[in-house]
């Protein structure tokens, strides 16, 4: 086969510079490079260090958090703060398909303990009998309304609507299958009652399914992982995302940056940043709690974290141009901190791809052997088991009711190995499904796992 | 409504490919987290003067080799520690970014987003059952009130 010219006068400059051009692109002349095991064991040491180090950076973030605004809150977790006045506030509940929950969630919504509110139930073009439940308990709940979609348009969409469709002030977001706990709009309004740079709050989600192993080792992220995450990044300034399944919006904030985008697979990632490059404050209110159904089984967790994935890189994507501008300085470390995350995914991913190669290398067969127990081994390990028992000695008083959150240390354990990989995986995945996407192409509801259930 | 009926623990519904993953999960990570914290043990019989335990910490690289890392840790951590105290610290007597302008668009957009007149909104706001249809790019073209439809049936 003859090749393009061009090509050929760049294939004798490249071998004139590098010697024979196949043999230089060749595995084994690349680990042959001097510099190539100063680069690898770089590598190596960022694979096993960074986790490490983000997981103090987390741990030690969410203990200053909880010493400067939960501590002294010990024991009044059910006693609900009083505010100085009590404007309206929405409660925004999109529905796709909700005919089995949309009764529950609505129920709670209605259960709020707050004088002023009203409940705006989205039906976004059910194909199941959501519709006429709603009309149905439109005769039981004076204060609820329905925003029917004709067709469907997508959870951004349908925020949007509701949002210019009610005459509040302030929007508390929930999911169709949410359960909102009766002071949740008291301990979300006052942040924006005494703040007046506050454009979002968000709550504190709890898993209601606990059946499965999948089940019961989210009970230990939201806490450990999620819980911690959050508490550090409102200690730093500026929060990744706000929970899509509870959320509390100042409208003006809201049509200050043009409401959610359609476009984006997870319209809470990009809210949020949205507000805060346009300088509003997002803050994380741990009393706001509000229970959520999450996936049991493997193929809907990955579904729903490849979602995830998809959608921080998808933000990360737009919003590069509005980071290099000085007023966008609070978000260099978070935006520094997802990029860095998703290279470490990456690497990990090479690694267990190139590690059953290895296993059949002479020369790297010794190298094996770090995976051997050593001290560093040790001190990760025993990290993690004190980050999960730091993370549950904070969270666990939100869950004194429901049987407590100590059990779920058995459980915990399980999180670095068999989620690590399962998240590694689904950042791969969402990061080349973020890329393939078409600028502008709208998001869509998904079907979700929520679960065992009792039918 | 019971706080206690919020947690759905069901695990008689689990399927028996559940059961069986769960089960192989649950022995591989109990092994994996013993194997790598063999250390500890060791590390603990030979503080407890335990004399056969002194050949496995010298195969760990020996006790010095544990302090040398303990004391990076113990640094890694103070600085961390002091970097977030001293970043609450300053943040207090940092002036938020941006000008807040409290209501600001919230009344103003609206018509032009809902393409339709004030009163249109102010009468789409007091409906209770109001059905919405869009274009194809997802912007409102139309709001029916479904009360006054079936009023008039």
């Amino acid at each position: 086969m003859k090749l393009d010219p061009s090509i050929e006068d760049w294939t004798t400059r490249l071998q004139s510079l590098f010697g024979d051009l196949p043999e230089l692109l060749s595995l084994n002349a690349l680990i042959a490079l001097p510099e190539w095991s100063l680069i690898d064991d770089a590598l190596a040491r960022f694979m096993f260090y960074y986790p490490l180090f983000m997981a103090y950076v987390w741990m030690i973030g969410a203990m200053v958090y909880f010493w400067r605004h939960e501590r002294r809150k010990a024991g009044d977790i059910l006693e609900p703060p009083v505010l100085s006045k009590a404007p309206k506030v929405s409660i925004l509940v999109p529905c796709y398909n909700e005919a089995e929950n949309v009764r529950e969630t609505i129920a709670y919504c209605a259960a709020q303990n707050y004088p002023h509110f009203d409940i705006l139930a989205i039906n976004d073009g059910s194909r199941d009998n959501t519709l006429e439940i709603l009309q149905e308990l439109c005769e039981t709940y004076p204060n609820l309304r329905i925003i029917n979609l004709a067709s469907n348009q997508g959870k951004a969409v349908g925020l949007r609507t509701a949002a210019l469709l009610t005459d509040s002030d302030y929007l508390v977001c929930i999911d169709g299958d949410a359960l909102l706990a009766p002071d949740a709009i008291l301990w979300l309004v006052r942040h924006f009652i005494k703040h007046p740079d506050v454009g979002a709050v968000t709550g504190n989600p709890r898993i209601r399914n606990r059946s499965t192993l999948l089940g019961r080792v989210q009970v230990g992220e939201f806490s450990a992982i999620v819980g911690m995450i959050k508490r550090a990044q409102r200690l730093y300034g500026r929060i990744f995302t706000i929970s899509g399944v509870i959320g509390a919006f100042r409208k003006s904030a809201l049509a200050d940056v043009g409401y959610w985008s359609p476009d984006m697979v997870t319209e809470d990632i990009d809210i949020s940043w949205k507000l805060q490059l346009a300088g509003w404050t997002i803050r994380f209110e741990p009393r706001a709690l509000c229970w959520v159904l999450m996936p049991e089984t493997l193929q809907g967790l990955w579904k729903q974290r490849t979602r995830w994935a998809q959608g921080g890189v998808e933000v990360l994507i737009r919003y590069f141009g509005s980071m290099w501008r000085w007023r966008s300085r609070g978000m260099w470390l978070l935006y520094l901190e997802s990029v860095i995350s998703i290279s470490w995914s990456f690497l990990v991913f090479a690694t267990l791809i190139f590690l059953p190669m290895e296993l059949f290398h002479e020369t790297h067969r010794e190298r094996l052997e770090d995976l051997s127990p050593s001290w560093t081994s040790m001190l990760l390990s025993i990290t993690c088991l004190i980050q999960f028992g730091v993370s549950l000695f904070i969270d666990a008083r939100y869950e004194r009711k429901t049987g407590g959150l100590a059990r779920y240390y058995y459980w915990m354990i399980w999180y670095p190995i068999v989620y690590w990989l399962i998240n590694v995986g689904t950042t791969v995945n969402g990061f080349f499904r973020a890329i393939r996407k078409k600028r502008g192409q709208r998001a869509v509801w998904v079907t979700i796992d929520r679960g065992l259930r009792q039918r | 409504m019971k706080q206690e009926d919020l947690i759905i623990e069901l695990p008689h519904l689990q399927s028996l490919t559940q059961r069986l993953g769960s089960w192989f999960v649950s022995l591989a990570c109990w092994s994996l987290w013993i194997y790598f914290l063999v250390p500890l043990v060791s590390l603990s019989g030979w503080l407890l003067g335990v004399r056969k335990f002194s050949a496995e910490v010298r195969w760990f690289g020996g006790y010095k080799s544990l302090i040398d890392l303990l004391q990076l840790y113990g640094l890694t951590i103070l600085g961390i520690l002091l970097i977030w105290t001293a970043w609450t610290l300053t943040r207090n007597f940092l002036r938020p970014q941006a000008p807040f302008t409290e209501g600001k668009g919230d009344q103003t957009d609206i018509p032009a987003a809902l393409a339709l007149r004030p009163e249109g909104v102010r009468h789409a706001r007091s409906v209770r059952n109001l059905t919405v249809l869009f274009d194809e790019q997802g912007v409102i073209i139309q709001t029916s009130d479904l009360d006054s439809i079936r009023a008039k049936t």
